[in-house]
């Protein structure tokens, strides 16, 4: 026996994410696989960043744009509003994109994306994509009004939102994505209602459907392969496409580095981040909680909720978050057992 | 052997290696030994993993900037030092610990060793693993507090504030950790002797510019803040965010610029003495509502803590180039104020008299302060209590019809706040009437600009719009954060035999031509020093003021500092 044998014989085990639940490759079917274990693996985002460890951002960032960039035959142009993902990808003397690559400022990278697919349209250049991306300081709070206009007019770009709940870059400022109750700096837990007020929320996918615009859809960095379709099921499509990622944060949520896939997970599992895709206006799939957890399972793990468990004020505030995910299990059908768990 | 009247240290190390953590105790500690110091950082704009330094000037007296020339530089590790080399000059007479494990010292300490600097390595990372929970920065903390003479009781009760909360074991493994550094310190000559402290019965404050500037804003009778956040002012709006709210105030984080300036001024009108915080992109985003808060004559204070620039430059390090949109940056005819602190310890006074003349003048108010002065900590006397607390001419009493923007006497009209019987009228951005309604005509156009320009003109601003120092044929002009290092330079000089005069505006805009004049009076010769690339400040100085004939212009754009020496090195290559 040969040793050519043995290795062809031999099939190695990689994991991958399916659905909520962590699989071997002999359980997925060859077009399931992610393809990030490949050696010919597209490489927009590489080595030689400086993300904290554990950082969702990074490791979202590199499956959505290593995605963007096959699906487009590797025709890409990113724009990139200033945060976290554009800190830590250009660290002097190093950049880590192997792409045509713009920093915008803070609140316009979905203008600045819509004037790049412009110039590709009067050049006659429409097989080169545009996508924009941003954190959700950048998405949700100053960079809305350009990202309405960019959906309004149905521009041929993909935006995606790496949501890390808060400004991180700056050192944990709340955002208008940030959670109610949770700690930042400037949402000190102090008073009746400590952390982050509870606002009645802003739900941007949401309004991204609203918009009407072709494609909308959350993702998570604790289900890659479901984020790699999705950013490929936008990129076959034309005109404006919204991608909002959930991306735990180490350093802002005071979580464990080796955490960020498993809070992921529980944020999906407690009905905190609703799994949907939506088409045209129209919400058309929904990931299905598996195994329903309560909000506590997900907030216990993170130093920013941590004073919730120790005063009467807490406690009223977790019910509070609780209401919250049953809502959103609600309205997105996510559980088929109401009530199964309490 | 005299000793000297103040030592400068160096402490650097790729980012995570606490640095800065280091700094901050050094200072403490320097502090509680009865010295002076400040302790300004130089840092990149990763989260982690990129370079830091902590840059102090231990003294025997209070000091406002940090020197030419380090005495001491100590590098916990090498890995990024290059990055900084510019920013830390060393001498022949420099003493730099290294560790050899900590990779290759870079060109410019080679360089020094070359003229006759002394190398010295202490294992610290090594060290530190040989302990339990040790660590190399807190050896650096010990070698360096050795070094500067800081009484080793002095660091063990400040870590047992700093980390009591912590536990026992945390004390005693950062205790070790310092004790291990003094050790390796204790056959080392550092080759300066910094002088005993003096005595001083007051009570002593160790505070940032930033903490300073919000403690002035409050004081001033700020009651109300929105602000958006952005490096390098961040701090003020989380020194704010539970101190406002402890003072029956409201701080309110906005989803952008626009916004937080626009909530001021609703804030405002509504009655609130009212602030934000910025950096210079977001003063650019906030120049058209400042020209709202102009023409509706609506009081509000933004404090913008200059960086690099322009577009997001360096948002961790410090230039003085917002000097051009602070000034002429709004559209029409818009007279405004524009101030500028010139130390850490004036960032309160500054902004306090800030908040006062805004509400007296009803007009909308910059403070130009920057990333050296708002992320600096220095230990200092307590400062004096000051007396400006902002005040609006309110109407309250109201004969009709109640005319908001009435014309004659000290042009400030009375404001009526919301609510006030009688006192219904339009805030207006358009042109306005005496009663605020909109109009087109050229003569009330020109009547209400006459009214913003006069009330202003018009006011007496005191002694306070300048610091004026010294006498003599040659004055140093300078403002902002480098008022402190030409204030040092003008000493030696002095010391010298050379008479210089230290002229530094606090008020830049609107200017006092009088004022001014009467400072440079007698004075031939006027070196202006500034931290711009095209030399902002001479071009307004020479737009608004006349200066002799002789002029030099010593400027240079962020992030290099420009420091004492080097202002007294051209006073004198000229005076002589």
């Amino acid at each position: 026996m040969t040793n050519g044998t043995t290795s062809a014989a031999i099939q190695k085990l990689h994991f991958y994410q399916k659905g909520t639940f962590t699989v071997g490759n002999r359980l997925v079917s060859e077009a399931d696989r992610s393809v990030q274990a490949s050696i010919d693996r597209s490489n927009a985002l590489t080595c030689g960043h400086r993300a904290c460890q554990g950082c969702g951002e990074a490791l979202g960032a590199r499956y959505a744009l290593d995605a963007a960039l096959r699906a487009a035959g590797g025709n890409l142009i990113a724009v990139n509003a200033t945060g976290c993902l554009e800190v830590f990808t250009t660290p002097y003397p190093e950049t880590s994109w192997q792409i045509p690559w713009i920093h915008s400022l803070f609140g316009n990278a979905a203008a600045v994306a819509t004037g790049v697919a412009a110039a590709m349209r009067v050049k006659g250049r429409p097989e080169i994509r545009v996508v924009a991306q941003g954190g959700d300081g950048g998405t949700t709070d100053i960079g809305f009004g350009c990202l309405s206009g960019m959906f309004e007019r149905n521009d041929d770009v993909l935006y995606i939102c790496y949501d890390n709940e808060a400004y991180m870059n700056t050192g944990v400022q709340r955002s208008s994505a940030t959670p109610p109750a949770a700690r930042t700096a400037t949402t000190p837990a102090v008073g009746p209602q400590p952390g982050n007020v509870f606002g009645t929320g802003k739900s941007v996918p949401k309004i991204a459907v609203a918009h009407g615009i072709p494609f909308v859809a959350t993702a998570t960095v604790a289900d890659l392969h479901d984020l790699e379709r999705k950013v490929v099921k936008a990129m076959g499509i034309h005109g404006a496409r919204y991608l909002h990622i959930h991306v735990p944060c180490p350093l802002g949520w005071g979580s464990a580095s080796q955490d960020t896939i498993r809070l992921a997970q529980l944020a999906v599992e407690c009905g905190m981040f609703p799994v949907f895709e939506a088409e045209h206006g129209v919400v058309t799939g929904r990931r299905k909680i598996r195994r329903r957890v309560p909000v506590e399972d997900y907030l216990k793990p993170q130093r920013r909720f941590a004073h919730l468990f120790t005063t009467e004020e807490g406690r009223k505030c977790i019910s509070q978050l609780q209401a919250m995910a049953d809502r959103n299990i609600a309205e997105y059908r996510l559980f088929d057992w109401e009530g199964d768990v309490e | 052997m005299g000793g000297r009247t103040s030592i400068s240290v160096a402490i650097v190390g790729s980012g995570g290696a606490g640095t800065l953590t280091a700094g901050g105790l050094l200072l403490e500690a320097a502090n509680a030994a009865g010295w002076y110091g400040i302790l300004t950082r130089s840092v990149g704009p990763q989260i982690r993993g990129g370079e830091a330094a902590a840059l102090l000037r231990i003294a025997t007296e209070p000091v406002d900037c940090i020197a030419d020339r380090y005495d001491l530089l100590v590098a916990i590790d090498w890995l990024n030092a290059h990055r900084f080399d510019a920013e830390i000059t060393l001498a022949p007479t420099t003493l730099v610990i290294g560790d050899p494990r900590g990779g290759d010292a870079p060109p410019s300490v080679t360089a020094a060793m070359a003229a006759g600097a002394r190398l010295i390595d202490i294992p610290m990372k090594e060290m530190a693993k040989a302990m339990p929970n040790g660590r190399a920065n807190m050896i650096a903390l010990g070698v360096t507090a050795k070094l500067l003479g800081i009484d080793r009781n002095v660091l063990s009760d400040l870590l047992r504030a700093r980390f009591g909360a912590k536990g026992k074991a945390a004390v005693e493994a950062n205790r070790i950790a310092v004790d291990a550094g003094y050790g390796a310190a204790a056959q080392i000559d550092l080759g300066a002797r910094l002088d005993k402290p003096k005595k001083s019965t007051s009570k002593r404050w160790l505070i940032s510019g930033n903490e300073a500037t919000a403690l002035g804003a409050v004081r001033g009778g700020i009651r109300f803040a929105a602000a958006y956040p952005i490096t390098p002012a961040t701090e003020i709006l989380e020194w704010l965010a539970p101190n406002l709210q402890q003072l029956g105030g409201t701080l309110l984080q906005a989803e952008d610029e626009l916004a937080s300036i626009n909530m001021i001024i609703g804030a405002s009108f509504g009655g609130v003495p009212a602030l934000t915080a910025t950096s210079g992109p977001g003063l650019s985003l906030m120049i058209e509502a400042l020209g709202l808060a102009t023409a509706a004559e609506i009081p509000i204070v933004v404090i913008d803590v200059m960086r690099g620039g322009p577009s997001t430059g360096i948002p961790t390090k410090s230039e003085q180039a917002d000097l051009n949109v602070a000034i002429h940056g709004l559209h029409g005819d818009a007279p405004h104020l524009v101030l500028a602190p010139q130390s850490v310890a004036d960032c309160l006074f500054t902004t306090q008299w800030t908040v006062f003349l805004a509400e007296a003048l009803q007009v909308p108010a910059i403070v130009l302060s920057d990333q050296f002065m708002g992320q600096a900590r220095v230990a200092i006397e307590r400062p004096a209590d000051v007396a400006f607390i902002g005040r609006r001419l309110t109407a309250t009493e109201i004969a009709a019809p109640y005319k908001r923007y009435a014309l004659g006497g000290a042009s400030v009209s009375p404001i009526a706040i919301p609510g006030t019987l009688g006192g219904q009228y339009t805030a207006e951005g358009l042109t306005h009437t005496e009663r605020g309604v909109p109009t087109s005509g050229a003569a009330d156009h020109r009547a209400q600009l006459d009214k913003r320009r006069d009330k202003l003109d018009r006011f007496d601003y005191g002694n306070h719009w300048a610091t004026i120092e010294g006498d003599g044929e040659i004055a140093v002009v300078v403002w902002g954060s480098l008022t402190g290092a030409a204030r040092e330079a003008v000493t030696q000089a002095h010391a010298d035999g050379a008479n210089v005069k230290l002229v530094a505006p606090r008020l830049l805009w609107p200017v006092r031509p009088e004022q001014f004049a009467a400072a440079l009076k007698g004075v031939k010769r006027v070196l202006v020093v500034e931290q711009t690339h095209s030399a902002q400040f001479h071009r307004y100085l020479r737009a608004h003021y006349d200066l002799p004939k002789d002029v030099h212009v010593l400027h240079r754009p962020g992030p290099l500092t420009i420091g004492p020496a080097e202002i007294h090195r051209a006073i004198m290559d000229w005076s002589s």
